[in-house]
């Protein structure tokens, strides 16, 4: 007999937003908990994490370098290495970090599959620096 | 129970492991255990909060006790509490003579130099300092138009003047704050003028034992404020002086560099205090006692011990402690009390000094000391009395064979070596009272000065000098505090330099003092066994041995042989028998003692064949156990040397040797004989 466990993860929304009929705080759910999850990891600088320095990307960092291939890459080493460092819960398959030299950011598709879960899940955003 | 939160740590990742723990007990939220989720996140904040708030209160618990206080501001709180003011920095302090010759024509009777005249000092490591007198000096001219100022002590530093108008209404405490860094607060005068149109001025004193304070003491309290910065205040008008309102208080003192202005030994005056003068100056010591602020360290481990002995001098220690508190000139303070003395000396407590890099401190330094250190607080009936310190000065020759195949090193590189490891040595273990001198350490001292070293021998002397009273008959007593080593025909006690000694045919020799060879074989003393009778004369005293020289003098009281005095212990006795002769009487008899624990010492010259020639053969006794020697009535007319001193050199019976009371052994590295290195080198 095979046992296989799914959990549900279940973790509070950092948006910190109420919900409109009971007024609680909002919970995010299983792929929505992992996906906060990965953003926020993604978003830690150096020494941001308390007492664990070493729980960091350093996208802020890359973001002030020239928009091109090599930046590019480096960005999804970050994003490799800390998602398969500190993130438990997924099984990384693909990064794809694209510069967009017009809009000064880069285009990010990360795919992943949760660990017991069959569907892969495909995160899209923009990096860019605003300031 | 597995789900309470423990409460007793103090650790961010123990504090947040504990949290882990807690909500491992609710299913609310799971994702407590992920670095990257929203809970981790809010655990962290919670965790930290906690982890600071502890650090916090630790610090605060710890900053509330004088053992565990860190910060400076709180450990002179405690001390505060403690009546201990934390020693400021001290000015290093050097001694001059200066002398001023007028231009020709001049006609100053007296002349006067003035407190703070500034003198400027050779470099010291690319810089240098300027040193100021603390104190006004008045001089007259000599009889050579010479204006002299002898021993005048010269503090580094610049000194710093500020007037401070008192304004109750803005400063009700009557607190005013020193703003320099680097004050030497022993240099702090303090004065009140009235007003700014009434000048008259007082001066106030540090406060110092508040139960003797008036309600009109012009006295200042003195303290380090938060800031590390010295400020001052006045009494309430019960316990000090008040001040009025509109009074100027005018402080000046000297701010220092400390330690770093020791050891300089070339001044130049620098102020033009009288015109067109020549100006001799002469180092007497040079800049030395040069010390930083205390630091908390120093205070948490001086501020108990100040407290335990609440300004007051009771036991050895405290005299100790308070002298090197008021007065931290001295290499060593030694304190015994009279019982202790031989013969015992009782209501009376003795200290000795021993000045840095000097050898004697002033008359005016040690009433300083009686009078403002020491009896104000000493105990009632118990009368401090300084006893000058006794110097034993240490002479060692050296003998030292290397191997040349182990060291680059020439002869003379060993002996620098050598010569420097015996300096360093001295300045390790000798130069303070109670101490001991251990042969064994100063042999391995030396084995360590170089490698190639194979072995080394060493000759200590002991060496004591004195400055006898020319051409007037004394006895002196000597002490070297050791057993000393019976002398050979060779190797024995001797004086340097010559004197002048005038000989039985009124003709003054150029003399010398030694043991006589042997003489701790002659006769020690006479024991009376019977006095006898009818002695009506004084009957002569034959001694029989094999040795010979001796002779003796009877003492005859009420026709009884009272006693018998040794007027010469001769040498090379075994054995003795004493028989008395004549007299008219009968019955005296008497035993010859030959303890072997007396020499004799001799004064001779050399005449002109260059033959040893005996003026005096019994000048005096060594007393080898008790290690001193006597001289009885010597009568020097010169002393060959500049300052009249003369040195006794002996050798020691022991390798290891102790001090005590005012005794100190220590080594004078001016002294071109004191160390002396022969080196020699492995001959196979």
């Amino acid at each position: 007999m095979t046992a296989t466990s799914s959990r549900i993860y279940k973790d509070i929304d950092l948006h910190f937003t109420a919900h409109p009929v009971t007024g609680d705080l909002v919970k995010k759910l299983g792929e929505d908990a992992i996906i906060q999850s990965v953003y926020n990891l993604l978003s830690f600088g150096k020494y941001e994490k308390l007492f664990q320095p070493t729980i960091y990307s350093s996208l802020k960092a890359h973001l002030f370098e020239p928009v091109d291939n090599i930046t590019s890459s480096a960005i999804g080493n970050e994003i490799r290495n800390v998602i398969s460092n500190y993130e438990p819960r997924v099984a990384l398959t693909e990064v794809n970090v694209t510069p967009e030299y017009d809009m000064n950011g880069y285009t990010v598709s990360i795919t992943f599959f949760i660990v017991n879960a069959t569907d892969p899940i495909t995160v899209e955003f923009f990096l860019e620096r605003v300031r | 129970m597995a789900n309470q939160l423990r409460v007793t740590e103090l650790d961010f990742d123990t504090i947040k492991a504990n949290l882990k723990t807690f909500m491992k007990s609710q299913t609310e939220f799971s994702d407590y255990n992920f670095e990257g989720s929203g809970l981790s996140v809010l655990l962290d904040v919670l965790a930290y909060n906690t982890h600071y708030m502890a650090y916090y209160m630790n610090m605060v618990a710890n900053e509330t006790f004088i053992d565990s206080a860190v910060l400076r501001q709180s450990v002179v709180s405690h001390a505060k509490l403690l009546g201990y003011t934390p020693r400021s920095r001290v000015a290093s302090q050097a001694t001059i003579n200066l002398s001023f010759q007028e231009v020709i024509g001049g006609s100053n009777s007296a002349m006067t130099l003035p407190k703070f005249a500034k003198f400027t000092s050779a470099p010291k490591d690319g810089k240098s300092y300027t040193f100021v007198n603390t104190e006004q000096r008045v001089a007259t001219k000599n009889a050579n138009s010479y204006f002299v100022f002898d021993s005048v002590q010269i503090k580094e530093g610049n000194p710093v003047s500020y007037v401070f108008t008192y304004d109750a209404q803005t400063n009700s405490k009557q607190v005013f704050v020193l703003p320099d860094d680097g004050i030497d607060t022993s240099t702090l005068t303090v004065q009140v003028q009235k007003s700014a149109t009434n000048q008259a001025i007082s001066t106030y004193e540090k406060a110092e034992d508040s139960t003797a304070v008036t309600s009109t003491a012009a006295v200042y309290y003195l303290e380090e404020n938060r800031l590390g910065k010295y400020q001052i205040y006045f009494g309430d008008g019960v316990i000090g002086a008040a001040l009025d309102n509109n009074n100027l208080v005018i402080v000046s003192y000297v701010v220092t560099s400390g330690d770093a202005a020791n050891g300089i030994r070339t001044f130049k005056l620098s102020d033009n205090i009288m015109p067109g003068a020549t100006v001799a100056l002469e180092l007497v010591t040079e800049s030395n006692a040069g010390n930083l602020a205390e630091t908390a360290e120093q205070v948490k481990f001086t501020a108990p011990k100040s407290f335990i002995a609440q300004n007051r001098a009771v036991t050895k220690n405290d005299y100790v402690a308070l002298i090197n508190r008021n007065y931290p000139y001295f290499d060593s303070v030694a304190v015994w009390g009279g019982e202790e003395n031989v013969p015992a000396i009782y209501g009376k407590i003795f200290f000795s000094l021993k000045p840095r890099g000097n050898y004697e401190i002033t008359q005016s330094e040690i009433q300083y000391m009686k009078d403002y250190v020491l009896k104000p607080i000493s105990v009632l009936t118990v009368t401090p009395e300084y006893v000058a310190a006794d110097y034993n000065y240490l002479n060692f020759v050296v003998d030292v064979v290397y191997d040349p195949r182990k060291t680059t090193k020439t002869a003379g590189g060993i002996q620098t070596s050598v010569y420097n490891a015996v300096v360093q040595f001295a300045s390790d273990y000798l130069n303070t009272f109670n101490n001991t001198f251990k042969m064994s350490k100063l042999v391995r001292a030396i084995d360590d000065a170089d490698a190639s070293i194979e072995n080394n021998s060493i000759k200590v002397l002991i060496e004591k000098r004195f400055r006898p009273t020319l051409g007037i008959s004394k006895s002196y007593r000597l002490d070297f505090y050791v057993p000393l080593k019976k002398g050979t025909s060779v190797d024995r006690l001797y004086s340097e330099p010559s004197f002048g000694y005038i000989d039985e045919f009124n003709i003054e020799r150029v003399a010398f003092i030694e043991e006589v060879p042997q003489s701790f074989t002659g006769l020690d003393a006479v024991e009376v066994l019977a006095t006898g009778d009818g002695y009506t004369e004084i009957p002569s005293i034959t001694v029989e041995g094999d040795g010979e020289g001796a002779a003796a003098s009877a003492i005859i009281v009420n026709g009884k042989l009272k006693s018998v005095v040794v007027t010469n212990p001769g040498a090379n006795y075994s054995a003795a028998v004493l028989r008395v002769v004549g007299g008219s009487g009968t019955g005296a008899q008497l035993r010859a003692v030959l303890q072997g624990k007396k020499g004799t010492l001799r004064i001779y010259y050399f005449d002109s064949n260059n033959i040893k020639k005996i003026i005096n053969a019994n000048i005096g006794s060594i007393y080898y156990d008790d290690g001193y020697l006597i001289l009885d009535n010597f009568k020097p007319t010169t002393v060959s040397d500049p300052f009249g001193t003369m040195i006794f050199k002996a050798q020691p019976n022991t390798n290891v040797f102790s001090t005590t009371r005012n005794a100190i052994l220590t080594l004078d590295s001016t002294d071109p004989a004191a160390i002396d290195v022969r080196v020699g080198a492995v001959t196979s």
